[in-house]
């Protein structure tokens, strides 16, 4: 066996020395080359690691003794998870991006033209760029483990793959399937990917190296010929839609219409790389390069994708986090939570660590309040069981983790307990004590509200250094975000087990101050009360949540009120909006709605008609109406006719901004990359606008300034800029500081 | 050494084919054993083993013990063993348990019983499963025809498995018969054994009233609605009259038997849970265990007259306790049917049968209605087979604990003509 160790000039360190980022062995004839990025955990396709290739390539075409080439990850479960990030946010012109792509499918097509046959051995990750490389090989092998996922990624990140995977996925796996892949960015894993013809051979990870050379052995070899499982048939459905012009002008058509109903021209990438493959499908192989790199280059230095790499680095960053800032401690087991309430919170987040298998105790002093919420957590197994997500089986035994009570026995086992019964102060300490007092010495205490202060909640505690809030939202099965509310007194091991627990139910923590609302309510709160109050002043219901929805927000706030329940909202606005110490009020249309019993989807009718079964909801303007001018006669609002969407979009999301930066200011969280993180995660904000204060600061901070002061002259002070975002504009220094 | 029973809790028995039919076995034991966990505390990963009593072994939970055990929260490297001696498996699970605990092999057990009458399935006949097997493995076309054509419509008749399973394999008699046989043997009346069914009914009934089995029961959130909730036995039955007895048919000789469904104990679904440690570990956890078991035998007899189990096993299990009948506070002896419990009754005080059958100088001693079944028994709360020996241990701990009472015996009959008895005691 000879070892060729290729590395650049520029590395010279020793560390370098031992551990090139692409290793070449020869074995046989046969080049094994390997991809170890040195220091990273996983290997990405950096510009450093193709030139190495490139050098590799330009080797192999002038070494008439080598007979194939394989290709396979030096890292533990990892193959090549895409470019580099910070080399694409550090593209600043479309001709540079344009550059850098063709750059890559040049050397890619190279590959492909090899005259020996070439095999991707895929473990792990083989997403972007490394799924490119792996297409253009001859040969593609990848493992059974889940771990193992391919995939183009790229409109995830508003640019779309540029090394030629809209060029060679279609080819390979058929028109149809290679635009799902690639529009939607979902990735598979290996025994689906051999389903579709992706790969050609799925493998135990264990036997991997071992099965890729003994295939290379016999795809060398002259005696037999090469096996090659033949890809997935097609039917005659297939022959048509993607076979005739025809069909793929319907099939695209078709992808067309999902892509401008889901997110549109907000999001441009996946409706460019529609664009790219309608335009290329039908050409000569490389001939289509240009036109995939031109959509790279003028994707990559627009807005949506600079926003969209922003918010998946402050996730990535996310996930990292341990526990309280700059205290480092050891997280305590999670093995068993307590619940305490079985209410539609207590039960979704009991079906949330069943689903993870946590087992818990679920209490509650109902059976009645037992029953419906076990019979909820069931049916939102039943829902991932009808998705495939999991067997009937396993659904079956997850449920079984979660052990109902009316009794308090048991909560001795449990590592956390978190409460979860009405939001009632006396209540909640009420339970509270009675928790604590079954508690185990280590174990950790949580309230899960909404509204109330943990601090205070905590004061009347034995130990109220083990006490915090873990804030879930609802529905929590379906809500990424978890707040994580320590007081003064919470010990930093308390907080870094709260993390932990939340980290292993596959959800993002942030870390919020016990203010009133913590963060996300009560920055949406007074979004919402505006709007209500929008709708008093004379606009519309669909006025109002279209233009929140043109925004870029998954509902309108009109919507989201209807979801979350009149009622709900209307208590949570009273005890919330009083607190935070402005002029905010409850708007009286909500209370007069709650009492004459319209609280929403729960009851069929809110602000909106709710049909029961399938049908579409209907905005219920004249039906309001009536509320409305009973609720001008407490609400100081003048009717007008004359409010623009504009209006509409300002008053609404400047009041946010306005919020955020008093939450700032207030040290209620640390940083102005949690507040746009939590937003999108907790309240929908749309993550091509890169997040709340992200969005302030294209707008700028001095335009913020005059828009609230104009705002606050007319429509009081709630709208009076704060001191942070005056302080801000008047130095010019970034909100996002 | 001490064996502790540290407590434990059951699921509801309710009649097969009612409330609790669509819950296989495993999923009712581990109902038991999580709740049991949690109500006394006992983390699962203290557990060194998990012995689980079983009859009619679901073919989709192969050694149920092991399911059980992995989905209750017991660490993955512990063993689980499923035990099997008919109807005193739930005894059977108890008493290998405490010989792990003897042997040193153990700290730890959790001992269960379980079983789901309900779901004991119907199977074909022998000769169509060869058939089916020969059409799977036939590999050209005309061999297949020949194959199928072979079926006759008597294949399709089920065999019930729960009847099969009913039957001595012995002497071919349905235990029913047996039943018949001692009522024979012994001169017991059809009015006797109604007479003593219907008190078993009224025990029961008192017993729920007073709440006595609430500290013992879980209630059953019933998948996948979860609206139903059983949190209660559903045998007792507030109309028993004598007159309704009495007008039942003899189930198992129509012409001039006097078993009937009323005065036997009716096809059951349930599980129970118990938690065992040595008394030493219990001492060290500081914990306050339920009762100890002082001792225990098995014993062999006729499989013809089963039902007389409990006076064969009783004297061996009391001279291993060292003590008398007369120590006995509390008495549970199994009720299949009326008339095996009447026919120990008369055994129990009979000299000669002591002198001829068990070879003693002196009848067992008598057992006397204020200490027997004394919150009713199986005919009224049912007998899921697999479940019913650990059931009488926990109930009885239970009551001995509410009157004070030093020593206890739980016994029943066995199946292919055995009997078991526990000696239990409370300090």
């Amino acid at each position: 066996m000879v070892a060729v160790e290729l590395r650049t000039d520029s590395e010279t360190s020793p560390l370098f020395e031992a551990t090139p980022a692409v290793r070449r062995t020869e074995m046989e004839g046969l080049w094994l080359v390997e991809f170890d990025l040195p220091g990273e955990k996983v290997n990405k396709l950096t510009t450093e690691v193709l030139g190495l290739l490139d050098r590799v390539l330009d080797a192999a075409e002038h070494s008439p003794g080598v007979r194939g080439i394989l290709f396979l990850s030096g890292k533990e479960g990892a193959f090549l998870a895409g470019a580099d990030i910070d080399e694409i946010a550090a593209i600043r012109s479309a001709a540079e991006g344009a550059v850098k792509s063709s750059g890559g499918q040049r050397i890619f097509r190279r590959l492909e033209s090899l005259k020996v046959p070439t095999l991707a051995a895929i473990h792990g990750a083989c997403l972007g760029g490394g799924l490119e490389l792996a297409l253009a090989c001859r040969y593609r092998m990848a493992t059974e483990h889940p771990r193992t996922q391919l995939g183009l990624p790229e409109v995830k990140l508003g640019i779309i793959p540029g090394f030629g995977g809209t060029q060679r996925l279609p080819r390979r796996i058929g028109l149809a399937r290679a635009l799902e892949m690639i529009l939607s960015g979902q990735s598979v894993d290996g025994p689906k990917a051999r389903k579709m013809g992706l790969v050609d051979w799925v493998v135990p990870p264990e036997r991997l190296r071992e099965c890729a050379l003994d295939r290379m052995r016999e795809l060398v070899s002259e005696t037999s010929p090469p096996r090659r499982r033949s890809a997935r048939s097609r039917g005659w459905k297939d022959r048509f839609l993607e076979g005739t012009g025809l069909g793929r002008w319907l099939l695209f058509r078709a992808a067309r219409e999902r892509l401008m109903e889901s997110g549109g021209e907000k999001y441009p990438a996946p409706l460019r790389a529609l664009e790219v493959i309608r335009k290329t499908y039908a050409l000569a192989p490389g001939a289509g390069d240009p036109i995939e790199a031109e959509g790279v280059g003028e994707l990559l230095c627009s807005e949506v994708s600079k926003n969209l790499i922003r918010v998946y680095r402050l996730s990535e960053r996310a996930k990292r986090v341990l526990g309280l800032r700059g205290v480092a401690a050891d997280p305590r087991p999670t093995g068993r939570v307590g619940v305490l309430g079985a209410g539609t919170m207590g039960a979704g987040i009991a079906q949330v660590l069943a689903y993870h298998e946590v087992p818990v105790r679920l209490r509650d002093v109902d059976t009645e309040a037992l029953s419906r919420g076990l019979g909820s957590a069931s049916r939102s197994f039943q829902e991932a069981v009808k998705c495939h997500k999991m067997t009937d089986r396993e659904s079956r035994r997850k449920m079984g983790l979660i052990s109902p009570s009316t009794e308090l026995t048991g909560l001795g086992l449990c590592d956390v307990v978190v409460e979860s019964v009405v939001e009632d102060l006396d209540l909640k300490k009420k339970v509270l004590a009675e928790a604590e007092s079954h508690l185990r010495e280590n174990a950790v205490l949580a309230s899960n509200t909404s509204s109330l202060s943990i601090t205070e909640m905590g004061a009347s505690l034995r130990h109220p250094e083990r006490f915090l809030g873990i804030h879930f939202f609802n529905p929590p099965h379906r809500m990424p975000l978890v707040e994580i509310i320590p007081t003064r007194k919470t010990d930093a091991a308390v907080v870094a087990t709260a993390v932990s627990l939340v980290k292993r139910l596959g959800k993002t923590p942030v870390l919020v101050e016990d203010q009133p609302g913590f963060l996300v309510n009560r920055i949406l709160l007074p979004y919402l009360s505006e709007a209500a109050l929008l709708l008093e002043e004379g606009a519309s219901i669909q006025e109002i949540d279209l233009a929140m929805r043109d925004f870029g927000m998954p509902m309108g706030p009109l919507e989201l009120l209807d979801e979350i329940g009149i009622d709900v909202a209307a208590k949570v606005a009273h005890s919330l909006l009083g607190r935070l110490g402005k002029a905010y009020h409850s708007p009286a249309i909500l209370d007069l709605l709650q009492s004459a019993g319209h609280l929403g989807r729960k009851s069929g009718l809110g602000f909106y008609r709710h049909p029961r079964g399938r049908g579409r909801k209907e905005p219920e303007e004249e039906g309001i109406r009536p509320y409305l001018q009973e609720a001008l006669r407490s609400d100081p609002m003048v009717p007008r006719r004359d409010i623009s969407a504009r209006e509409v979009r300002e008053r609404l999301v400047f009041l946010m901004v306005n919020e955020a930066m008093s939450s700032l200011r207030e040290g209620v969280v640390s940083s102005a990359d949690d507040i746009d993180l939590a937003l999108i995660l907790g309240a929908g904000f749309p993550a091509f606008r890169g997040g709340l204060l992200q969005y302030a600061e294209s707008q700028g901070a001095a335009v913020l300034v005059a828009q609230l002061e104009k705002l606050s002259e007319r429509y009081g002070p709630r709208f009076a800029p704060d001191g942070l975002l005056r302080d801000r504009s008047c130095r010019g220094t970034s909100l996002l500081a | 050494m001490e064996i502790a029973i540290l407590g434990g809790c059951r699921t509801p028995f309710c009649k097969a084919g009612t409330l609790l039919r669509d819950i296989p076995a495993d999923e009712l034991a581990c109902l038991a054993c999580r709740e049991a966990f949690y109500r006394l505390e006992i983390d699962p990963s203290q557990v060194d083993e998990t012995i689980v009593g079983n009859v009619a072994q679901p073919m989709e939970a192969a050694n149920i013990a092991r399911v059980v055990a992995l989905k209750s929260g017991v660490p993955r490297d512990r063993p689980a063993m499923t035990v099997h001696r008919n109807c005193a498996s739930g005894f059977e699970a108890v008493t290998t348990a405490a010989e792990r605990i003897l042997s040193g092999q153990a700290e730890v057990v959790l001992a269960a019983g379980t079983e789901s009458m309900s779901n004991i399935p119907l199977v074909y006949p022998k000769p169509f499963a060869d058939i089916v097997a020969g059409i799977q493995k036939a590999k050209t076309f005309s061999k297949r025809v020949a194959a199928v054509w072979r079926i006759r419509p008597r294949h399709f008749k089920p065999v019930s498995a729960l009847m099969s399973g009913l039957t001595d394999p012995f002497s071919g008699m349905l235990m029913g018969e047996t039943a018949e046989l001692l009522a024979r043997e012994w001169g017991i009346s059809r009015k006797e054994q109604d007479e003593f069914a219907l008190r078993s009914h009224r025990r029961a009934l008192e017993a729920q009233r007073l709440g006595k089995f609430d500290g013992e029961i879980l209630t059953v959130f019933v998948p996948p609605g979860y609206g139903d909730r059983i949190a209660r036995d559903n045998g007792p039955r507030q109309d028993a009259s004598l007159e309704g007895l009495a007008r039942l048919r003899p189930f198992f000789n129509q012409e001039e038997g006097t078993v009937t469904v009323g005065n036997s104990c009716p096809v059951t679904d349930g599980a129970v849970a118990l938690i065992l440690m040595s008394g030493e570990r219990a001492r060290r956890m500081n914990l306050k265990p339920l009762g100890y078991l002082r001792g225990y035998a098995y014993a062999g007899l006729d499989p013809e007259r089963m039902g007389l189990g409990p006076v064969y096993a009783t004297p061996k299990a009391l001279d291993r306790a060292g003590l008398k009948m007369s120590d006995i506070g509390l008495i549970e002896l199994n009720e299949a049917f009326a008339a095996q419990v009447l026919a120990n009754l008369r055994a129990f005080d009979s000299r000669p049968f002591a002198r001829e059958k068990l070879g003693r100088a002196d009848a067992v001693g008598p057992l006397e209605p204020e200490r027997l079944n004394v919150n009713g028994g199986g005919i009224a709360l049912g007998h899921p087979v697999g479940a019913t020996g650990a059931r009488l241990v926990l109930g009885l701990l239970h009551e001995m604990r509410r009157r004070d009472v030093a020593f206890g015996l739980a016994t029943l009959c066995v199946g292919g003509g055995m009997g078991g008895a526990l000696v239990l005691e409370r300090r």
